[in-house]
């Protein structure tokens, strides 16, 4: 039986090695530009449809049962959008033409092998291939999220009830992101040289308001090797301590908001915490759009004439923006730990950046928890200084606990610019100097 | 015995809040603010008026400003950081929470609420310069930086609260009041001579003389250094620090006069004191590090100090050096109760802190033990345990995005059997005000008995007890004791105030 199970893995090993080198340049191709030769279409779904209770049953295929319902519930009406096409970094793209034959996945959850950069897995998902859920989960991981290093400066975060539309705090943060690893644009290429822990990724963020927890600040350590724990610290500001985050805190509401750590940026976690099975593809509207054509506003008084995403619907929890319709990858994710807060997620994956600008969360018992949303605004539309970066930005969020009927909406002004992102912000001493 | 000079009104008895006097020693402390009664008023140390004590931190060393600073940022060409900044400053070393090893740059103010504040809020700020660089990551280390501290502020002892107010850290400042009284003004001390007999004590014969506070000067500042680092998943400090005690020692030895012969010397084992705040080194280290197979975090400082001085009845001036390490270890650990919070989890957090005096001495005094025969039973020495530990756990919660917090802290003495229960509600009703309401319960022995030197027969023979040797020509301590003054180093600041519970109801405004 040993030699049996031996033998198959070993096929299946194989089997994986053979169809990461069958990777052509015209994967590579589809994969990054899969509106070469048109945008899909829907009958009906064209720019300027209102989708809402009367007729949102017409429309059902092309958004998820969860937002169905909300539709009908008369929660939210969904405006549809001119589609765009969102091509993502060049160096990315070459850099995926560079590497992606070489890519394997190892034999436990979490190891992958011969990758540098890019795109790991560029081959279209099949449904044959018990694996395939986390080759597109690798894809999400080493996404150009960001790029190799951008920031969000600055965030705010609302806390809303939603009966009553009260907003109940207002947070503003400072994100930052650095590729330790696996950069594709900005020297040095492909990793920092003094990397001793090998890093893949770091994520630090402080809170400039209210005062209550000015001064706070986490900071996030991925490591290369999925296997391994993040290391993640925070400091408060009151006590003037860096205080080393156990793995319950990245799972736990982040400062009393709706989101858990690990719900950053759609999911923030380990390829190996979780347990992936695609479940297909579909043609779906997802919240992407030029942010140019949206209804914006200018409440925090940007120097530059920033303006932020508006809200509307059920408690103001909803993006303001336009959806359109995408090539949309459907992966469910649920927890190897079996105390994890939630039951599973499916993330509505974008088939051509890998974001993830839709997620459903259901809890432990089944049952339907929060509904995450991250508006993806095109590059070209936002910050003069993100045009041609091909990062699309994350623009809006709306996380809604559904249970409790509370959520968190967030408005971003990412600014994809390395300059703004230095190593040294990427170290606990640095939370200490800056806690100071 | 009350005189025209040191009357009775304006006195407590020492330690009469806490326990009877049960044969013990005790005496008049005046209480009230030194501006209405200037006895025992010990000069730049335990002195303050009633504004003073009314507005605590609007004093001649600007506390109010809590901090006050300019920092300077140079990036360097090699990719360090080089920051210095100079001003009025808290400086914050160690990892673990309550407790003081490693976090002793500056010193505390435990006038305002015992040992039951925030450090945030009770931390004296002094004026310093640090200079940190910050050298991020080489071929071993994620991370690495080395900081220089130069506290060139007059030196501060931490504030232990005066007589008369409530919080006072093992009541010591009723105890230095009434000393310093005895020593300006005399004073009748219970149960002293033959151990049983109220003596009265002139002026210049026993109490505390006087307090050294160190004047400025460079000698005096303070110099620290820390090396930090993270390697692999272990975060890590190495830290050194030149500085002074903040916690005062009586030093015996002073000349004194002698009640039976009018003498001025030096008597050994007398009960007179200067007050000092001796140089002691400190050098020690923290570590934190996440273990993922048990999801807990854990937290460890140790630190060794020489220089500091303890209460010795062994010792002709009654006090003396010994090396200290001191320890903590704390562990974090978040689990669900989703029964009762789906979103969000509780901290459990557990901490035990370990002192060891390496040079301690305490011995039996019974003649069948003794070399030099004492009262049977008895021990003299150091009060202080050679090895004690205090235990704390923590339950906190968080509802409504955080902005209601309920927790419990609890904390054992081990050495004392002392153990307070500290509940607390903590409400942000909005960005700017926020509201607080604890409360903390003590049960446990209270306090505690040692030897008071009552038999230490300075004057002998005069003061001598049958049993000391050579005629009653020694002097040594033959263990007759009680509740006071040492014995508060053996109930500790949660035993001592054995009989202070508190509710206490904090409204504070920010802006």
């Amino acid at each position: 039986m040993k030699k049996l199970t031996k033998g198959l893995l070993g096929a299946a090993l194989l089997s994986v090695a053979a169809s990461a080198s069958a990777v052509t340049d015209a994967d590579i191709d589809n994969s990054f530009k899969p509106y070469t030769k048109g945008f899909p279409t829907v009958e009906g779904v064209v720019a300027g449809l209102v989708i809402n209770k009367s007729n949102v049953d017409t429309y059902a295929s092309v958004l998820d049962v969860d937002m169905i319902k909300h539709v009908k519930d008369g929660w939210v009406e969904i405006t549809v959008g001119e589609p765009m096409d969102f091509v993502l970094n060049q160096g990315y793209i070459d850099a995926t033409k560079a590497g992606a034959k070489a890519v394997n996945l190892g034999a436990e959850v979490g190891q992958l092998e011969g990758y540098i950069a890019g795109r790991a897995f560029p081959e279209e998902p099949s449904m044959d291939d018990p694996r395939a859920g986390e080759k597109l989960a690798w894809n999400y991981q080493y996404g150009y999220n960001w790029g190799d290093g951008a920031a969000i400066s600055p965030f705010y975060w609302k806390y809303r009830n939603m009966n009553t539309g009260k907003i109940e705090r207002t947070l503003k943060f400072n994100f930052y992101f650095l590729n330790f690893a696996h950069r594709v644009n900005h020297e040095p290429l492909p990793e920092f040289e003094k990397n001793p822990s090998k890093l893949f990724r770091a994520i630090y963020l402080n809170v400039a308001e209210p005062f209550d927890v000015k001064n706070t600040q986490l900071l996030i350590h991925r490591s290369q090797n999925d296997l391994k724990r993040d290391n993640a610290w925070l400091y408060l500001g009151f006590q003037r301590r860096v205080r080393r985050l156990a793995t319950g805190q990245v799972t736990d509401s982040f400062l009393g908001s709706d989101l858990m750590i690990e719900d950053f940026e759609g999911y923030n976690g380990r390829i190996s915490d979780m347990n992936w099975t695609y479940k297909g593809t579909r043609t779906m509207l997802l919240p992407m759009y030029d942010s140019s054509k949206q209804e914006r506003t200018s409440e925090f008084n940007e120097s530059d004439g920033y303006t932020y995403t508006t809200f509307h619907g059920k408690g103001g929890c909803f993006p303001n923006v336009t959806y359109s319709l995408r090539k949309v990858y459907v992966v469910e994710s649920d927890p190897v730990d079996p105390n994890h807060p939630i039951g599973k997620r499916i993330h509505y994956m974008d088939a051509q950046t890998f974001t993830l600008p839709r997620t459903v969360i259901y809890d432990r018992q089944g049952k339907y928890w929060k509904s995450w949303m991250i508006g993806q605004a095109h590059p070209d539309s936002h910050l003069p200084i993100n045009k041609g970066t091909g990062v699309s930005i994350d623009d809006a969020f709306g996380m809604m606990d559904v249970q409790s009927l509370h959520c968190t909406t967030g408005q971003f002004k990412g600014i994809v610019d390395p300059n703004l992102v230095k190593k040294k912000q990427f170290s606990v001493q640095y939370m200490r100097s800056f806690g100071k | 015995m009350g005189s025209a000079t040191n009357p009775n009104s304006g006195l407590n008895v020492l330690g009469q809040p806490l326990h009877d006097i049960d044969g013990g020693v005790a005496f008049g402390v005046p209480v009230r603010p030194c501006d209405k009664d200037s006895r025992g008023c010990i000069g730049g140390y335990m002195d303050e008026t009633l504004n003073d004590l009314r507005y605590s931190d609007f004093n001649d060393r600007w506390d109010f400003i809590r901090e006050l600073y300019v920092n300077a940022v140079i990036d360097m060409d090699s990719g360090t950081t080089f920051n210095l900044s100079i001003g009025k400053k808290q400086e914050v070393w160690g990892r673990t929470d309550l407790f003081r090893v490693l976090d002793v740059l500056n010193p505390v103010d435990y006038s305002r609420n015992n040992i039951y504040d925030e450090l945030e809020d009770i931390r004296i700020p002094l004026w310093m310069a640090t200079a940190e660089w910050q050298f991020g990551a080489n071929e071993v280390l994620d991370d690495m930086n080395v900081q220089f501290v130069w506290i060139f502020d007059k030196f501060r002892p931490s504030k232990l609260g005066q007589a008369g107010t409530p919080n006072q850290i093992l009541d010591v400042g009723s105890f230095f009041r009434g000393m310093n009284n005895c020593w300006d003004n005399g004073c009748t001390v219970s149960n002293f001579a033959a151990g049983g007999v109220a003596t009265d004590f002139g002026p210049g014969q026993i109490g505390i003389r006087d307090v050294e506070l160190p004047e400025w000067s460079l000698d005096n500042s303070q110099l620290g250094v820390k090396f930090e680092g993270v390697y692999s998943d272990i975060g890590f400090s190495l830290n050194a620090f030149y500085t002074r005690s903040q916690l005062p020692s009586l030093r015996g030895g002073i000349p004194a006069t002698n009640g039976f012969t009018g003498a001025t010397d030096v008597w050994p084992y007398l009960i007179a004191f200067d007050i000092h705040f001796p140089r002691v080194v400190l050098v020690g280290g923290s570590l934190d590090y996440y273990a993922d197979p048990i999801n807990t975090a854990f937290r460890a400082e140790l630190a060794w100090t020489s220089g500091e001085e303890f209460a010795n009845t062994l010792k002709p001036r009654l006090f003396s050096e010994s090396n200290v390490v001191r320890w903590v270890l704390g562990a974090d650990h978040n689990f669900f109760i989703r029964s009762i919070n789906k979103n969000k989890a509780f901290l459990v957090s557990f901490q035990t802190f370990g002192q060891h005096i390496l040079d301690h001495e305490r011995e039996d005094t019974s003649p069948t033990a003794a070399f030099q025969p004492g009262i049977p039973g008895q021990e003299r020495g150091m009060p202080d345990w050679e090895n004690n530990y205090i235990s704390t756990l923590l339950l906190k919660g968080w509802w409504f995005q955080d902005r209601l917090s309920p927790q419990i802290i609890q904390a054992y003495d081990w050495g004392a059997n002392a153990y307070v229960i500290s509940p607390s509600v903590d409400w942000l009703i909005s960005d700017s005000w926020r509201l607080q309401v604890a409360a903390n319960l003590k049960f446990g022995d209270g306090a505690r008995k040692f030897s008071d030197c009552r038999t230490c027969n300075p004057w002998a023979p005069f003061t001598a007890t049958p049993l000391h040797t050579n005629g009653g020509l020694d002097s040594y301590d033959a263990g007759l004791g009680g509740f006071e003054p040492l014995g508060r180093f053996r109930a500790g600041p949660i035993g001592m105030a054995q009989k202070e519970d508190e509710i206490q109801v904090t409204l504070r405004y920010r802006f």
